[in-house]
């Protein structure tokens, strides 16, 4: 018997949860196992090249991140201050910093680091090259540029094909045309699927709730970098995610329960008290969340014509694809553009800039962004969380205020 | 700054160093000269001095409020001494100025620009220049690029041209200044130096806030002069070297001095970092000269991925040869490059036996009675006994 759309969702959102266990610090330990090359990158590494090169790769800050949703975080994350972290970094990155201290991550046979998306993550990849434990381990450095111009892709490209080098070096395995080609095509296909979605999201009702694109792209990012056979299933995920979709829109069907009064841009990372908002948000003043940075993963495609090619149109989708890489590295005008553009194409009537205090960049944006929303006529709403540690500031006050501003903008 | 300097070349040096603009600026423009503004330290002067002009490095010296900075950045989540230089840039103090490049050396020093840009406070001429976050063959290049691209966009917007020769001897000059920064640093290494470390501060701060020909004269007189002074005898509690970024104020080595200490070295982006090495004279292209210079050889920053080792070396070193007695890590909050940076020298500095007093704090010396009981506990503990 067919499944109906509720059915399909909770076995999406399944799949989803298991293969996100490959991004825990317990997954961190099992990748370790899996027989594969098993590198350690400070942030994000494209997974065309890992998957092309039969890799597992897992990254700290992913780890970090994950561990503050989980039980005994909020103890972790002081631990990590008292171990003498800066106080008033992003607590995703002090988690990060907290397992590597404590002694728990396997020794990797490589490390790959980056100042990208922000110093936070630099100033991690500086604990990792300088963790003893890990001193005769080989080393990569990656330097994201922060322009968008062709010079830019241009010099990140080639730094791509030295980490390819440096990854042959270490493990043996070889960044071959053929098979880069077919895991690029592959994620070409990925990419159109989740702008498929994207497109199918601007109906109204909302379809489907926004964060499935997040876990899709998680998905086919960073658990395919742990394991490469999940690259493969992830697009099978995101077909799955997309057909129902269209079902939906096409029976003007909008997110079960909800109904709908409000579209809103969320403009930072899905906090990892999300669970406690959103559904919320939805259910009690039909407020619905459009998009985030990691739902937004504004997928480029990479062009597949020549080695070259391969690494300078990987370079530029890592550049400008890669949510908070895209937002954080670049000038205020891409996060700027952004936010209108999200805001007209997905008929959002407010934005909220939650403005997570670890983001240094987002923080010095507060006035840009909020003068883009006046003239563009989009209400605007400040929040300053902490997206990782819900001590800061618990969803039920977010919850309040973003209620009270809903309530005084006549939103709902 | 609390000086007992008799000397009328220091006064002057000090008091450039103590304000933004200064008679010698003005003059400067009087005669027609160009003055362009500049943050981060890997920003180089010489090409601005190679176009005639006078390099000023944006700093925030002597302020108490960010102002106007705190509408456009989150006073929170923001390190201070971006805020409170973007609330001078806003307050009109820079207006002076006919261009400013900004740096992209860390995530707050970059979007200085972008605020800039949208601001009210005008300029003429605003330029970013991305600066490698790595060390190697490949990212000096992409900073040469970066220089080549900059040195256009000047020579367009100035209708002036910057040729090979200029930069030769932009580049010897700027060469010549560190050497006698190096030089006047040098001079803390014996045990009773004729200048202090908040003399030597202001000394150094002078450097980017004034003609480059002229202050390398007066560091020559400075120089001369301290050779010839005979030094009343002082026996200093402790010799302290200061870590950490910004440090355009001598507020924090007024107290070190103060409690009867002496600040020996520092390596701050105001002050050891900037003198380190030399720029190569004789290359076939001047401007990879440069790029080289700042990407390869003086790396010296925890913004760089894989600096640490340098950084070490270069701190051990200076301990050694300075008789450093401890030292004071600082960082001013939410620097999360510094913030790492001490985090990983402090367990050093354990192991090696040094002691360190890690100080978070903001740029502005408006918390000098917490600071000041902070470090003279620890003056007490490395001099070993109550002052």
């Amino acid at each position: 018997m067919a499944m109906n759309d509720q059915e399909i969702l909770d076995q999406l959102n399944a799949e989803a949860n298991e293969a996100f266990k490959a991004l825990t610090i317990a997954g961190v330990n099992e990748n370790a196992r899996k027989g594969r090359p098993f590198i350690i990158a400070s942030d994000d590494v494209l997974p065309e090249i890992s998957v092309a090169m039969d890799l597992s790769i897992s990254i700290m800050t992913v780890a970090g991140a994950m561990g503050t949703g989980g039980p005994g975080a909020a103890e972790r994350i002081d631990k990590a201050t008292e171990m003498g972290i800066e106080n008033r970094l992003c607590a995703s990155v002090k988690m990060a910093a907290y397992y590597l201290q404590a002694g728990i991550l396997p020794v990797p046979d490589m490390i790959i680091t980056t100042n990208s998306p922000c110093d936070a993550v630099e100033m991690l990849g500086q604990m990792m090259e300088n963790y003893q434990p890990w001193a005769k381990v080989p080393k990569f450095r990656l330097d994201a540029p922060h322009g968008r111009e062709a010079a830019d892709f241009a010099y990140f490209g080639s730094q791509l094909k030295e980490m390819a080098l440096a990854i042959e070096k270490v493990t043996g395995k070889k960044l071959a045309l053929k098979r880069f080609t077919e895991v690029a095509e592959e994620s070409n296909k990925q990419a159109k699927l989740i702008m498929d979605f994207q497109e199918l999201k601007r109906a109204v009702p909302c379809p489907v709730d926004q964060d499935m694109a997040r876990k899709g792209w998680e998905m086919a990012r960073w658990v395919a970098g742990t394991d490469p056979a999940v690259f493969a299933k992830a697009t099978g995920w995101l077909e799955r995610l997309v057909e129902m979709t269209e079902r939906r829109v096409r029976q003007k069907q909008g997110i079960d329960g909800v109904a709908e009064k409000v579209r809103f841009l969320w403009y930072d990372v899905s906090p990892s008290w999300g669970a406690k908002l959103f559904p919320r948000l939805q259910k009690e003043l039909g407020a619905v969340c459009m998009m985030n940075y990691y739902s937004f993963a504004n997928w480029l495609p990479i062009d597949t014509s020549s080695m070259d090619a391969l690494l300078q149109s990987a370079a530029k989708k890592y550049l400008m694809g890669t949510p908070m890489t895209r937002q954080a590295m670049h000038s205020a005008d891409v996060y700027c553009e952004d936010i209108v553009r999200i805001c007209k194409d997905f008929k959002c009537a407010a934005m909220i800039m939650p403005c997570h205090i670890g983001h240094r960049d987002t923080n010095a944006y507060h006035k840009l962004a909020k003068d883009t929303c006046r003239a563009n006529g989009i209400p605007f709403f400040f929040i300053g969380c902490d997206v990782w540690d819900e001590r800061y500031m618990s969803p039920d006050v977010v919850f309040d205020r973003m209620k009270t501003f809903f309530q005084a903008t006549g939103l709902v | 700054m609390k000086s007992g300097l008799r000397s009328e070349v220091f006064e002057k040096l000090s008091r450039i160093a103590g304000a933004i603009s200064s008679p010698e600026v003005m003059e400067w423009k009087k005669k027609g000269g160009k003055v362009i503004g500049y943050t981060c330290s890997f920003v180089p002067e010489e090409l601005f001095v190679a176009a005639g002009m006078l390099p000023f490095r944006i700093r925030a010296t002597g302020s108490q409020d960010a102002g106007k900075a705190d509408d456009y950045f989150e006073a929170a989540n923001v390190c201070s001494l971006i805020r409170h230089t973007f609330g001078k840039i806003l307050s009109g103090e820079y207006d002076f100025i006919d261009g400013a490049v900004i740096g992209g050396g860390c995530d707050g020093g970059r979007h200085i620009l972008d605020n800039w840009e949208k601001s009210p406070a005008k300029i003429p001429f605003l330029e970013r220049i991305f600066i490698p976050h790595a060390s190697n063959e490949l990212t000096a290049g992409y900073f040469h690029d970066q220089l080549a691209r900059l040195k256009a966009r000047m020579e367009e917007h100035f209708g002036i041209k910057i040729g090979d020769d200029k930069l030769r001897d932009a580049i010897r000059l700027c060469n010549e200044i560190r050497g006698l920064q190096r030089e006047l640093y040098a001079f803390r290494i014996s045990d009773n130096p004729p200048i202090t470390g908040a003399e030597t501060v202001a000394a150094i701060v002078a450097g980017s806030s004034m003609p480059k020909q002229e202050y390398r004269d007066d560091l020559k007189k400075l120089i001369g002069e301290l050779k010839a002074v005979v030094v009343p005898e002082k026996k200093y509690t402790a010799r302290v070297m200061i870590v950490g970024p910004g440090h355009d104020d001598a507020s924090l080595c007024d107290i070190v001095e103060s409690l009867g200490g002496l600040v020996v070295a520092d390596l701050t982006c105001f002050g050891g970092k900037v003198m380190f090495g030399s720029v190569k004279e004789d290359g076939a292209d001047p401007l990879q000269a440069i790029a080289d210079y700042q990407v390869l050889i003086r790396p010296f920053c925890p913004k760089n991925l894989g600096a640490h080792p340098s950084i070490n070396k270069e701190l051990f070193a200076k301990i050694k040869e300075f008789k450093v007695g401890g030292v004071i890590g600082q960082i001013f909050l939410c620097c999360d490059t510094w913030g790492g940076e001490i985090h990983i020298l402090g367990k050093e500095f354990r192991a090696a036996g040094v002691p360190l007093l890690r100080i978070e704090r903001e740029c502005t010396s408006d918390s000098t009675g917490q600071l000041q009981t902070r470090v003279q506990a620890f003056i007490e503990t490395i001099s070993g006994g109550a002052l």
